[in-house]
This record gives C-alpha cells, structure tokens and sequence, in this order.
C-alpha cells in the first residue's frame, strides 16, 4: 500500500507517505503559510520515496474540527490531487489523530481538545485498553466547564490544555497533559489503517467536518432603524 | 492550449474551459444566492464552505462535458485576487493542485482582468485601447486600457461600491438580495417625478465615485415617508436613475480624458438595463462604441478566468513560466489593479 496524508487543519502543517510499511514524515509549524508550503511538501515526501501520484492508493486527509480555512486548504490540496491522479480520498477526524499521538505509555484515557476560539473546544474522550485509541462517545464543541468524561482519570492532549488546563484540572481527574501537541499527518495515516476500504470515497464526496456551524446570524432588526 | 478557468472570489463558484483554436467550450457556475440570501449580503465563511462543497463536481462536469470532453487542461487559471480570502483560497488550492497531479503550469489571475476581458469572449470584440467601467457588488472602477495587462485605474469608489450600495438599499426597502435585480424590477412601476437623488460627486471634476451617500438618502427618504408598494417602487426608481446616471457621467468624462472611442463594461451592475439605455445614449453622442459582455459574463465566472489565464500564460517569458510552475498557491485579498505588469 501507498498512502499519502495531510493535516492543515492547525498551525501546524504536516504530510506523511507510507511506501509498504515504511513511513515518512514533514511537519512545519507554519502560521498562514500553509498555502505557501503543503505542496511543496508532498512533492519533498514522493521525490525521497521514488514514487510519483498516480502510484499511491489513497490519500488520507485530517478534514477537521480546527481553523476553517486549514481544513479547506487541506481538502482542496487532497481533493485536487486525489481527482487529478484519480485516487481515492479517506477523511479522518482530527480529534482522532490527536489522540492517535499520544505514547501509549502515557495513559489508557484521552481527552483530546483543539482551541475552538470563542471560549469554546473541539473536544473528545478516547479508551485505549491496549493499541489505538477508540473514541467513547461522540465529537463535541462546547465551553470548557461543559466537559464531561467517563473515565476515572485522564490524560490530555491539544490546543485546547493550553488556554484551559487550569480550569480542566479544576474540574477533572488529569493525570498529565500536553499541551503543545497538534494533529500529525504521520497519524491520520494509523487511524487510517485501522477504517475499511468501504468508507474510502472519490474527490467531491470528501466531507469537512466543521463541528461548529452557527457562523451568521440572520438580522432581526429593521434595517431602517440603524 | 486549452486552460481550464476557476473563479471563486466571491460568491459564485464558476468553472470553464477555454481553447485557444475553438474559444470558450464550456462554462458552468454554481451560484451561492440561496445561500446568502437570507442574510441580505454574502457572509464570506458560508461563501468558502460552498466553494469547497462545489468546486470537484462542477470541475467535474466541465471537464465531461458533452461535445468537448477533456481529460486534462495544458493549462488552469485560478482566480487569486481580490476578493474573499477563505473563497479565493478555494480555488487556488484545488487548482495548484490539479495542476501538481497533471503536470501542467497553472496561473493566479486578477479577478478585476478577468472582467475587463469578458468582452474578448463575444464576436465583436472591442480593440485596446478602451476604456472600461468595472462596476460590481465589490468594485467600482473606471480604466484606461492601453493594452491587455497594461491598466491605470482613472477613478474609484472612495466608499460602497454601487453594486453594494443596491444590496443595501434593497435590503432596506424589503426587497431581496440580490439587490440590482430586485431594485431594477421594482423601478419599471416608479414614477420619474416624486423622488429626485443627488448624483454624487459629479458636481466637481475627477472620475472618483462615492455611494454610500445615495444609501442614506434612499434611508432618510423611506423613513420620511409610508413605505407602501407605489413608495418603494418610486424610491427604488429614483435610486436606479441615480446609479446609473452617475456613472454614464463619469464614462463620459473618461472617454472625454482618454480620448479613446471604446468603453467597455463590465461586472453584475452592467447588466442593469436603465444603465445600458444610458451608455447607449451616451456613446451616440460622442461617436464612440459601446461593448457588453453576455449577461452571464458580467457577474462573476470561470470563462473570463480561463480566457485571462489564457492570455497571461500566452504572453509569458521563460522567467515568469518558473511561477506557473511553482507549488505555491498564495492569494491576494487586496490587490490593486494597476499594479499588474
């Protein structure tokens, strides 16, 4: 198998490529240049593999919960490249690779959070009683003293232990966290693996995973009374 | 060389291809206005999340299109400014990328260009050097085009542009958005005698514009008065005949400045019908000609993006093909028009 993976959706821009098992990465932590970079980047990975576009499987994208403008420079890049050289497309959740990065020495429960903005997380709760992390629950955007986990203990990861790890210790049992981890293209390619060839979609059919959606309000006042 | 065009600048995704030997083959657009229509204007994050839910499939169905399928371009032409960031990154990244996966060069178009050629893709196409009104929901400018890719702005709006200034003020007369069309319905049953609006800035010389004025005054006079059915049209009216008039009045200054016999114009407010009727006249008067883009081709779309691409690639030296190659796919929110080479 050859799979190619993108992750724009926070600051930092990462691709990765796994030829038959081996794997190799690019991270840059590149603040609204991503634009500038990503391609660069994956032509970097295909030219130190040997491989050209058209002989990868499948390209795997991060499509979100992060920066709206991340998430759609990440699904233009895959989407164009992916109808270009006729691939197919996999999403995964960037929750998901967040926890997916975790060193399995660090905890059996995950609470991944990425800064949402507006006082507000992208935030889930992932079991890992061995391997890869399962997702307990659903993807959740909410205000950090609404969050709830099952577990006993956890340990967090993300973005979002950055601005709030005061008031989660506050209100949870943490066993440590990390604050300056981001998702990694090199693990959207393990989640990746672990999800059937049947969720595999064609460019167009790639869906962004936003979480929060109310971004316009309609005006109820009359414009005349300005 | 056949270039696949992407427009995306705004709130129309529009996709064309466009061949050197045949012309433009196939043009497609998914329009946003059920989108923003509720909210009365473009909200420019809805805007990128439709631009990104559209784009492969309309890209698709241009490139599948019946009489000329086309597997792969030579060439894609993006739009990369001026315009909304979030939209204008839509399209820079699926085309930089397009062009990656074919292994062709690809082009960052001024979306303001693109609307100034729009002409060239009719029978009657006007010879440079012309002058050209661009007139739109984001811009208002007058032209001199000496040449293609050589442009000076003689005049722009200092505030609203008009086409933003007629959302406005059918937002506030209750009429829906788009506001050029609805007010343009609503003024065929006004009356030319109740409302007279100013006509801004053309008591002093200069080709610059200003609306946001004309706005307040249409406010001040629906406040003033009941605003039933026969008021908002006359309002409307009066509105429309303002617009219009002010910028015949400034094309003809233009015309009279340049000396030149050709105005073009261009952009969504050069649909509005009154305006024609008044260039029209106006062009008689000086001896001079008058070109429109189709209807379809003065709001945003691919073909003019494809054909400016087009021209652009065409005229390109060895140093400035390295960026037509480059993986780069940087955008420009702002973008002054006459800072083009």
């Amino acid at each position: 198998m050859r799979v190619l993976a993108i992750d724009t959706v926070t600051e930092m821009c990462s691709v990765a490529l796994s030829v038959d098992g081996e794997t190799i990465d690019r991270q840059d932590k590149a603040i609204n240049r991503h634009s500038s970079i990503v391609l660069g980047m994956v032509e970097g990975l295909l030219e130190e593999a040997g491989v050209s576009l058209s002989q990868l499987d499948l390209i795997v994208n991060d499509v979100g919960p992060g920066s709206f403008t991340g998430i759609r420079i990440g699904m233009g890049v895959s989407q164009g490249l992916a109808y270009g050289a006729d691939l197919p497309l996999l999403g995964v959740d960037a929750l998901s690779v967040l926890a997916q990065g975790v060193p399995i020495e660090n905890s059996k429960n995950i609470l991944a959070a990425i800064d949402a903005r507006m006082g507000q997380l992208y935030w889930a709760e992932f079991a890992r009683p061995q391997g890869s992390p399962d997702l307990s629950g659903v993807l959740h955007l909410s205000d950090p003293d609404k969050i709830n986990v099952t577990a006993q203990s956890i340990y967090g990861t993300g973005s979002g232990w950055d601005a709030y790890a005061n008031l989660l210790q506050d209100r949870l049992n943490v066993s440590g966290y990390a604050s300056d981890c981001f998702p990694l293209a090199i693990h959207a390619l393990e989640c990746a693996g672990r999800i059937p060839q049947s969720d595999w979609v064609v460019a167009g059919e790639l869906m962004p995973l936003y979480l929060r959606n109310d971004v316009a309000k309609v005006s109820t006042k009359s414009p005349l009374n300005k | 060389m056949r270039v696949l065009g992407i427009e995306s600048s705004c709130d129309d995704t529009g996709v064309a291809l466009y061949d050197s030997q045949l012309g433009l083959l196939v043009h497609r657009l998914a329009s946003q206005i059920d989108t923003h229509q509720k909210y009365g204007g473009v909200v420019p994050e809805l805007a990128a999340r439709d631009h990104i839910r559209s784009i492969i499939p309309l890209i698709d169905s241009v490139l599948n299109n019946a009489e000329h399928p086309t597997k792969k371009p030579d060439a894609i032409a993006y739009t990369a400014g001026p315009g909304l960031a979030g939209a204008l990154l839509v399209g820079a990244s699926v085309g930089k990328s397009l062009a990656m996966a074919w292994d062709i060069p690809s082009i960052g178009v001024h979306h303001m260009e693109g609307h100034l050629l729009a002409p060239m893709l009719e029978a009657d196409t006007p010879e440079p050097p012309f002058v050209a009104l661009l007139v739109s929901g984001g811009h208002t400018m007058l032209v001199d085009v000496e040449k293609i890719g050589r442009y000076t702005v003689l005049g722009q709006t200092l505030d609203d542009a008009a086409g933003e200034a007629f959302d406005k003020t059918a937002k506030l007369l209750g009429l829906p958005y788009p506001g050029g069309p609805a007010i343009a319905i609503a003024a065929l049953n006004g009356s030319a005698e109740r409302f007279h609006f100013p006509r801004p800035m053309t008591n002093r010389p200069g080709l610059d514009f200003s609306f946001s004025g004309l706005k307040t005054f249409a406010r001040t006079t629906a406040q003033e008065n009941q605003l039933d059915k026969q008021t908002i049209a006359d309002i409307a009216y009066a509105f429309e005949d303002a617009v219009a008039d002010t910028l015949a009045i400034k094309c003809k200054r233009a015309l009279q400045k340049t000396g030149h016999k050709r105005l073009v114009i261009a952009g969504g407010v050069g649909a509005n019908r009154r305006l024609r009727e008044k260039i029209d006249a106006l062009v008689n008067s000086l001896n001079a000609k008058a070109y429109y883009p189709r209807i379809e081709f003065c709001t945003d779309n691919g073909a003019m993006i494809a054909y400016a691409g087009y021209c652009r690639l065409r005229a390109m030296g060895t140093n400035e093909t390295r960026d037509a190659k480059s993986l780069a796919f940087n955008i420009q929110a702002r973008w002054p028009l006459d800072s083009l080479k």
